[in-house]
């Protein structure tokens, strides 16, 4: 194992991928109630801490610049409206932050939950859809650059001429919902024949319990307090 | 009791073309069963009928099909291993681990005795570094390394390997053959069936030997499958007075963080046939598709012709061609008539039928190995496909050719004649760069690139 993998291993496992399922479960649920928040003040909390767990995570998702851009953008946005003057934009503010939060929140648990885990938690007849459709949805990208690499390197090219232009849209058309289907197809019977479906969800439960997984727990415990008891209360307890 | 397998008829429905009729297949217990065949024979089909997967991609692949004693596929799934001949149809999870994980966890056992089970067999084939990798990021030989390790640690009844070495490496090959004969003689109880245009793998590790012949499976002696060399009439003469095409220079690049080719200087002569072989991810189609200026973030300097490819943006589709590894995503279009105008109209001719009905070498190719006009190209066999991806070559001529393994997923005859045609064309003065881990492509090259 090369230098840089060993400390990638090592980084993965402190990561919050080897969490126990019940502790991811409940961080995910707790920070979920960020849909049903109204003040700015405990978005902006909740924001910063999806952004910790999504570094803490140390998966796909800090790789990636524009999910990460997303949360930055509502962490400063956040800090930049004015808390303490009501403001006319407060509700689109609010609103859009929730479902910015909501969708990186979704991010963040498709990359911290096992595929065996989104199995058993989603049930079993949604879970071969949802799995293939996430397979699906990470492969479309490697599938139509090699579309487009493919009408590259065969001199179809875009241009102004109606005829070729229509010749090149139906061509990277045609061959990314064949690849799709083809992939869904396999996915599909590839999940039934290893042997979905026989998995026992007992076994999620009897994964050990690391010091890790107390402070999730903590973490899950402040998230509620902070969701619930009203923002004058903590306030007055922090006196700020 | 005899176990067998009964078929009583297989039809590629839209063209009405029988592959298999009135005929079965012998299972045995213990037994390693190769199936031998043509391109297009309807190897992968029998594969994909016997595991109980319909083979129809909506547009007109329909099967009939008697199954003695009448099951599906569902009810006895877990009893099952099916490797399908592209490596990446294997892979279902977002990461390898999970992937390896995924069918004995299903079976009840925890992730230690999971990765104990696995400890063994990663070590022979050598895909430690790869578990924490993402099941995208891998090579198409990485991947089917990873679907064999997979399926060959269930404890299955039935395993079906659907052409599984087509992109191994030499050293993963001999681990595979050592896997497969332990195998059968731990799992005494498990069928398994091979199937495969290697006729050495076959002669090497099959008990018994079958070939599709005239729509019926025939017993053949394994013995008879003698080492098939390529004859080229290419002369390895000296090439250094001819002009160089290709020019790679400290050419280093990475995928994110990893680190895949370093320092590379690789330089081809007009008319000079170059194999470029390695172990699996070690960056060989990374280097085509660099090469051929589908990525342009890296460090170092290629020249085609003493022009820098980031120069030749408008012309090179012009002077390069490069066949990819993956034929499923080198088709564009619904039929292959379609297929075949889509490079006329973009070139701005118009497409000639006669230079794949009548006798020239590519219409020979189209009737031998039932390729019409009128097919489906999604239903074709993936041999079929990979000539597909190839015509274009034979119309455009290019200055610089690029394969990346041509040659996997196709039968000896055809491979002797798409040879025959790369022949030609580095005699008219085509370069031609291509990856291959099968020593009778190396035999043939005028130099061997190892990376």
């Amino acid at each position: 194992m090369s230098t840089k993998d060993k400390t990638k291993a090592l980084s993965r496992e402190g990561s919050i991928y080897k969490l126990h399922t019940v502790s991811k479960l409940s961080l995910i649920i707790a920070l979920g109630l960020v849909f049903f928040l109204h003040d700015p003040r405990k978005i902006t909390i909740f924001a910063i801490l999806i952004l910790a767990l999504c570094f803490w995570s140390y998966t796909d998702f800090i790789r990636h610049p524009l999910k990460i851009l997303f949360i930055l953008l509502v962490v400063a946005g956040s800090f930049l409206y004015d808390w303490r003057t009501s403001q006319p934009f407060e509700k689109i503010f609010i609103g859009g932050a929730r479902l910015a939060l909501v969708m990186t929140l979704g991010f963040l648990a498709e990359s911290m939950f096992s595929d065996r885990e989104l199995r058993i938690l989603v049930g079993r007849r949604l879970s071969p859809l949802l799995i293939g459709s996430l397979v699906g949805i990470q492969r479309m990208g490697e599938i139509n650059k090699n579309i487009l690499h493919a009408q590259k390197v065969r001199g179809i090219h875009l241009c102004w001429s109606l005829r070729k232009l229509y010749r090149w849209f139906s061509s990277w058309g045609y061959a990314f919902f064949v690849n799709i289907a083809r992939l869904t197809e396999t996915v599909h019977y590839q999940f039934i024949l290893r042997g979905y479906g026989q998995f026992k969800p007992s076994l999620l439960l009897k994964k050990k319990w690391n010091l890790v997984d107390y402070l999730a727990i903590i973490i899950t415990f402040l998230v509620i307090i902070i969701a619930i008891i009203p923002w004058s209360r903590i306030s007055g307890f922090f006196n700020v | 009791m005899e176990e067998y397998i009964r078929i009583k008829k297989i039809i590629v429905s839209k063209t009405k073309r029988v592959l298999l009729q009135n005929t079965f297949l012998p299972l045995e217990r213990g037994v390693i069963a190769g199936i031998y065949g043509r391109t297009g024979s309807g190897k992968s089909t029998l594969m994909r009928v016997i595991a109980g997967v319909k083979t129809a991609y909506t547009s007109g692949l329909e099967i009939s099909i008697l199954w003695e004693p009448a099951n599906l596929y569902r009810d006895f799934s877990n009893s099952i291993g099916f490797i399908e001949q592209c490596p990446r149809d294997n892979l279902i999870t977002r990461r390898v681990n999970d992937e390896l994980f995924f069918s004995l966890q299903s079976t009840g056992l925890s992730e230690d005795e999971c990765s104990e089970k696995l400890d063994d067999i990663s070590r022979l084939f050598n895909i430690r570094s790869l578990r924490e990798r993402s099941a995208i990021e891998l090579s198409e030989g990485e991947a089917q390394k990873i679907a064999i390790v997979e399926a060959l640690c269930r404890d299955c009844e039935l395993l079906l390997l659907d052409e599984p070495t087509a992109y191994l490496d030499e050293q993963s090959k001999q681990a595979f053959v050592e896997v497969l004969r332990n195998l059968s003689i731990q799992k005494p109880n498990c069928r398994i069936i091979l199937s495969s245009h290697d006729a050495q793998l076959l002669s090497r590790v099959c008990n018994s030997v079958y070939e599709i012949r005239n729509q019926s499976i025939v017993k053949i002696d394994p013995h008879s499958l003698q080492r098939q060399n390529l004859i080229s009439t290419f002369d390895k003469i000296d090439m250094n007075a001819n002009k160089t095409v290709l020019s790679v220079r400290n050419l280093s690049f990475s995928y994110k963080s990893r680190k895949v080719l370093e320092n590379i200087n690789l330089d081809c002569k007009r008319g000079e046939r170059v194999v470029i072989y390695g172990q699996n991810g070690v960056g060989k189609s990374t280097l085509l598709q660099l090469i051929a200026g589908l990525m342009k973030r890296y460090n170092g300097k290629i020249e085609i012709q003493s022009k820098d490819i980031r120069d030749l943006h408008d012309i090179w589709p012009e002077i390069i061609y490069l066949a990819m590894q993956e034929p499923n995503e080198q088709i564009l279009s619904e039929t292959v008539q379609e297929e075949l105008e889509l490079n006329y109209l973009f070139w701005e001719q118009s497409f000639d039928p006669s230079l794949v009905v009548g006798s020239t070498p590519l219409g020979n190719i189209f009737r031998e190995w039932n390729i019409s006009l009128d097919d489906q190209t999604f239903t074709l066999s993936y041999g079929q496909k990979r000539v597909l991806s190839l015509v274009p070559i034979f119309f455009k001529k290019p200055k610089l050719l690029l394969l990346d393994e041509p040659f996997s997923g196709i039968d000896y005859e055809l491979r002797q004649r798409l040879m025959n045609i790369l022949d030609s064309l580095s005699k008219e003065g085509t370069t031609i760069c291509m990856t291959s881990h099968e020593h009778q492509v190396w035999q043939i090259s005028s130099k061997v690139f190892n990376l």
